[in-house]
């Protein structure tokens, strides 16, 4: 099964009852990494096959990839 | 600023409306007033600003000391003073806390009465007339067809000339700047004849950590976290304590040029990249969190990840700035350094093409975009909002070396950033979008296009 890192963003709605969504998303195998209840994000990995599922779920706002982000090295004239 | 009205025309005292006047040569009344008053005559009574909170003393105060009685807007039907009251009496305007009053300021100050940024009157001014702008010129056939023939011809040679775009290895023109006591960059921002320091503002900047014990900084209030997992918020890269030193430097670092713009703010270090600069949405998104929670006014983000034409922004980070901008925190962030001007102009990167972050652009010292600025080509988001200079910026860097002189939209950002704290200072009572705005307004337009300068370059208050 391939894992996929995500970011999910809790709507605005039902920013108090975070705690629950992220059992909710936890029931359906996310691994979590992050729980940052003051912006309202929950970032860890899920099987790609319960993607469909975890958009779905009530208070879900969005679900992305994960992204990296990179500087050039530091002898770099430009950065 | 907008605190004088016009004062009624003469002849409304007899009916108590607002007539037109006739023209002279006694047509109808509906032209324009053909002697308008001259924009700069006063009128020759004087605005009284009171200090937020001050009115109702200094009310008392005119009127003990002065012998004032005024005519209040608060006693009319939704504050509408009627026009005799404003014609002929000292008269009071509640809400904005501003009085028209009849006494020339020599009298007031010898009757006692103090104008001073402490005291209940913070300001004085003469009453001016305003009146309407005159028509702008009707455009001929020939003067439109001779604006864009010259439009065209100015596109034709800035797209055959290398004019205005900037190499690295062009030494030549770091010649004509003078950087013996301020860096260009100070000195295009107007950083040093600012009497702003950042004081009591925190600025968060997360980037790769900082160099705690860099000389530059001892004594500063600095607070650190680390999001990256099995690293500590020391900076291993450079990068981080780079832009620290831009947007949070000190007045007098330990080797001229100054190189720092908010001197005094409360930095938090947020290490959301490792030591070669890489990081995730996990880590960043964790440190705008601890950033909001710690009430830092602003963030600055020189980190970024190319996108593709047509790519939108992501939703995401757009809901988070939006909270952020909420909670007051101003985000500002790096459009990004994949362009190669004049040939190839790529989108802004994200999370900067979020329409709820600021995104930084960069100048070069002949404030022409640098040639790796990238541009808002991106429809729906994926502007550029501002720009800073981004050429060759010395800054702090690791110990031994100190110091650096690297270029980038990385670099322009934290110079929004400490302009951003310096504002905060100066209005209490702006943060989030309120603190963007103030920027953007305040910014020196440019003749590059909104595409790549946004409102163009940023300007300490």
């Amino acid at each position: 099964m391939n894992r996929q890192s995500v970011t999910i963003a809790v709507n605005n709605q039902h920013l108090t009852r975070f705690d629950e969504i992220v059992a909710a998303s936890e029931k359906l195998g996310l691994q979590v990494s992050q729980r940052l209840p003051g912006i309202g994000v929950i970032i860890g990995e899920i099987d790609e096959n319960q993607l469909a599922a975890l958009r779905k779920l009530e208070g879900i706002a969005g679900v992305e990839p994960a992204h990296s982000f990179n500087l050039p090295p530091p002898q770099s004239d430009i950065q | 600023m907008m605190t004088s009205h016009k004062r009624p025309n003469k002849a409304s005292k007899q009916n108590g409306t607002m007539n037109t006047p006739r023209n002279t040569n006694g047509a109808d009344n509906s032209g324009p007033l053909t002697t308008p008053p001259d924009p700069s005559a006063t009128t020759g009574r004087y605005l009284v600003l009171f200090r937020e909170g001050g009115l109702e003393r200094g009310l008392q105060t005119l009127s003990e000391r002065a012998g004032l009685s005024m005519v209040r807007a608060a006693d009319f039907d939704a504050n509408a003073l009627s026009a005799e009251a404003l014609e002929s009496g000292n008269v009071v305007l509640d809400t904005i806390g501003v009085a028209i009053v009849n006494l020339p300021p020599e009298q007031l100050s010898s009757m006692g009465v103090m104008v001073a940024s402490d005291s209940e009157i913070i300001a004085i001014e003469e009453e001016h007339y305003l009146s309407i702008l005159d028509a702008a010129p009707v455009d001929t056939a020939l003067t439109t067809y001779l604006r864009g023939y010259q439009a065209g011809v100015a596109q034709l040679v800035n797209g055959l000339l290398p004019t205005g775009t900037s190499t690295i290895t062009d030494s030549v023109k770091d010649t004509s700047v003078d950087e013996s006591v301020l860096t260009w960059g100070l000195q295009a921002t107007k950083v040093d004849a600012s009497q702003y320091t950042g004081k009591g503002i925190r600025v968060a900047v997360l980037d790769t950590g900082f160099d705690f014990g860099h000389p530059d900084f001892v004594g500063r209030s600095i607070t650190s976290q680390s999001f990256v997992s099995g690293l500590t918020a020391d900076d291993g890269h450079g990068h981080g304590t780079h832009c620290i030193g831009t947007s949070c430097g000190p007045k007098r670092p330990g080797q001229l040029p100054r190189y720092g713009i908010a001197s005094e703010a409360e930095i938090y270090v947020g290490k959301v990249l490792d030591n070669s600069g890489s990081g995730t949405d996990g880590s960043i998104l964790a440190g705008i969190e601890w950033a909001i929670k710690n009430q830092c006014a602003v963030v600055s983000m020189s980190l970024g990840a190319p996108v593709q034409v047509g790519t939108p922004f992501s939703p995401i980070y757009e809901e988070v700035a939006k909270r952020a901008l909420a909670a007051g925190t101003l985000i500002v962030v790096a459009a990004g350094n994949d362009s190669n001007r004049p040939a190839d102009i790529k989108p802004v990167s994200r999370p900067a093409n979020c329409p709820s972050i600021l995104a930084v652009g960069a100048l070069d010292v002949d404030l022409n975009i640098a040639f790796f600025s990238n541009g808002g080509i991106n429809p729906n988001g994926g502007q550029v909002d501002i720009v800073g200079p981004g050429y060759k910026v010395r800054s702090s860097w690791l110990r031994p070396t100190l110091y650096n002189t690297i270029s980038g939209t990385s670099m322009a950002t934290p110079h929004v950033a400490g302009i951003a704290a310096l504002f905060a200072e100066a209005n209490p009572a702006m943060r989030g979008g309120s603190l963007g705005w103030l920027l953007l307004q305040n910014a020196q337009r440019l003749m590059a296009p909104a595409r790549d300068a946004g409102a163009g370059l940023v300007q300490a208050p």
